[in-house]
């Protein structure tokens, strides 16, 4: 074979290898190495994800360490917002203000009002709910004036949205009647 | 010789990305769902019910107390801007639309008019409306519309 024609088919081998080069470049490196890219984004966005959640872990976990040890103000947030109607000790407490301050009640009913959304923008919080109280008292100013007192300060949070006061013996006599609604609240579920 | 060299390293390369890289990443890429997994797990669900419950009611505490009514003023408030020669016959109010209603008894003009200068003077009166009075059995019955300010129930 003469020298010229080994060239040629040594140049026409390399043209060939240059080709099937760029075709498995092509072909098959370009879009492995898409794929991997992406699989690269994904295991770099998991690894922030799991750095943050970490964190976040470690500050609920402290969060709920002090939690625990605040029973007894969970006990007591309980007693000023209840997780239920609790609608007996509302009857129960009003009941027994009432008597205190030398009122007798003539009549007692409870309506609940529509659920409030959640004051917190945390996932999971739970929204507020308002019984609403009418109630017909009787009774002389002073203890009435007691009763509001002891009402507005009582353990449960209760306030007061309405009230009508009418003379209910003689023109000169201190006894009154008093109709009130009152609205009290507890945690919906 | 270089143009094999360079198609034998682009064979060797695929390989590499198809069969090392790209299983090592997707390894990787399980043993970190599988610890973001284990991480939410660190924290029983009962404990996270508990606290968002505790959480809940403080924030719902917290707007509840801040909008606490503080209704026992209204009668001190009374007291102290009552002319002593006028008595009401019925007190309405509402805390809402922070109103007060009273339905009274003055024994002339004169002293009405006192009495509603007295309002006029009270810093817990925003305004207040005469809805209406007129002369009954030598008396003059009336109604007066307090508009209290909102710090007075506060």
């Amino acid at each position: 074979m003469k020298a010229s024609t080994k060239r040629i088919f040594s140049l026409l081998g390399i043209a060939a290898l240059l080709v099937a080069t760029l075709a498995v470049y092509a072909s098959l490196i370009r879009p492995e190495y898409e794929i991997v890219a992406q699989l690269r984004g994904v295991l770099s966005a998991k690894t922030k994800l799991l750095e943050e959640q970490g964190r976040v872990i470690a500050q609920v976990q402290d969060l709920i360490a002090q939690y625990q040890g605040a029973a007894q103000l969970q006990e007591t947030i309980s007693l000023a917002l209840p997780t239920d109607e609790a609608t007996a000790s509302i009857f129960q407490q009003v009941n027994a203000i009432a008597r205190a301050n030398g009122q007798s009640t003539q009549a007692f009913g409870l309506t609940a009002l529509a659920i409030k959304p959640a004051s917190s923008d945390a996932p999971g919080s739970k929204g507020l709910g308002t019984l609403r109280l009418n109630f017909r008292l009787l009774g002389n100013y002073g203890g009435f004036k007691g009763f509001l007192k002891a009402l507005e300060t009582n353990v449960r949070v209760m306030d007061l949205a309405g009230l009508k006061m009418e003379q209910a013996g003689r023109p000169n006599q201190d006894l009154y009647f008093y109709n009130l609604v009152v609205d009290t609240y507890y945690q919906s579920h | 010789m270089f143009s094999f060299l360079l198609f034998a390293a682009t064979v060797v390369s695929y390989f590499g990305l198809s069969l090392g890289y790209k299983p090592f990443l997707n390894r990787q890429i399980a043993g970190k769902e599988a610890e973001v997994n284990q991480l939410a797990a660190a924290v029983p669900e009962a404990e996270q019910e508990n606290f968002i419950r505790f959480y809940s009611q403080l924030a719902n505490l917290e707007k509840v107390l801040n909008n606490h009514v503080v209704s026992s003023a209204l009668f001190p408030f009374l007291e102290r801007n009552t002319n002593v020669q006028i008595y009401y016959n019925i007190l309405d109010f509402s805390a809402s639309e922070k109103r007060l209603t009273l339905d009274g008894v003055a024994q002339n003009y004169d002293i009405l008019a006192q009495q509603l200068e007295a309002f006029t003077q009270a810093k817990e009166v925003e305004r207040f409306l005469i809805n209406e009075s007129q002369l009954s059995e030598g008396k003059i019955r009336f109604r007066v519309s307090l508009f209290l300010a909102p710090q007075v129930l506060r």
